[in-house]
């Protein structure tokens, strides 16, 4: 392991500027994405933002998993499960009411439109979000045993 | 996390300075006052080093009699 210039309380420090940094680099992806898709960026536009928060989020995912860790407030159960989902599925809905509102001069399909890709949106979240917990708490059960 | 009195007056005894004690056990100056502050909790591992460098025990410097702290599971 490479020698380290700070001490015990320094490193602590730094995780946590780096912490933050991590966070701000994810919703400020997040946001650059979604303000893109509702002016109409094309998909080649939104290509470099999406690549690298999907390799966060992978990263993170991936080892997050691999520790048995799932969050430090939310539980993995069916309750969380279904309303992280039924979040992001009400925020894809409204980006797409956003995205779309200009293009679409007929109200019913702006609707079918925006509640079928907030309902993709969902399941898929939750399907995800289902898959997930289940392999955390299999890694978790045999972190304990180890 | 309260103050730790004891390291000050361990250090005192010994008349170290903070920078003397930093250097000892090899962190910066900003830690040693954290600690004496109790605005950080060290590791084990500093403790015990802090402990060398002063001559005291863990019990002496770092036990508080009142340590109602939750242990989380």
């Amino acid at each position: 392991m490479k020698k380290s210039n700070l001490d015990e309380m320094q490193e602590q420090k730094l995780l946590q500027i780096e912490h933050t940094c991590c966070w701000l680099a994810f919703w400020g992806l997040l946001t650059a994405i979604i303000i893109q898709v509702i002016i109409g960026g094309s998909l080649r536009e939104i290509a470099g933002e999406a690549v690298v928060i999907f390799l966060l989020c992978g990263y993170q995912s991936f080892h997050t998993l691999g520790s048995g860790i799932w969050d430090r407030n939310l539980k993995p159960d069916l309750k969380t499960n279904l309303l992280a989902s039924l979040v992001a599925g009400a925020a894809m809905g409204l980006i797409s009411f956003f995205r779309f509102n200009g293009q679409m001069t007929d109200p019913s399909r702006l609707f079918i439109t925006c509640l079928l890709s907030g309902i993709t949106v969902f399941l898929l979240c939750f399907a995800v979000l289902s898959v997930t917990a289940v392999i955390q708490k299999k890694r978790r059960k045999t972190l304990d045993q180890e | 996390m309260s103050r730790n009195l004891a390291i000050r007056a361990a250090r005192a005894q010994k008349d170290m300075t903070q920078k003397d004690l930093a250097a000892a056990v090899g962190v910066s100056r900003q830690t040693i006052n954290a600690i004496e502050q109790g605005e950080y909790n060290p590791t084990i591992k500093l403790c015990r080093a802090i402990c060398r460098a002063l001559g005291k025990t863990l019990d002496e410097l770092f036990w508080e009699e009142d340590n109602h702290e939750e242990v989380q599971s």
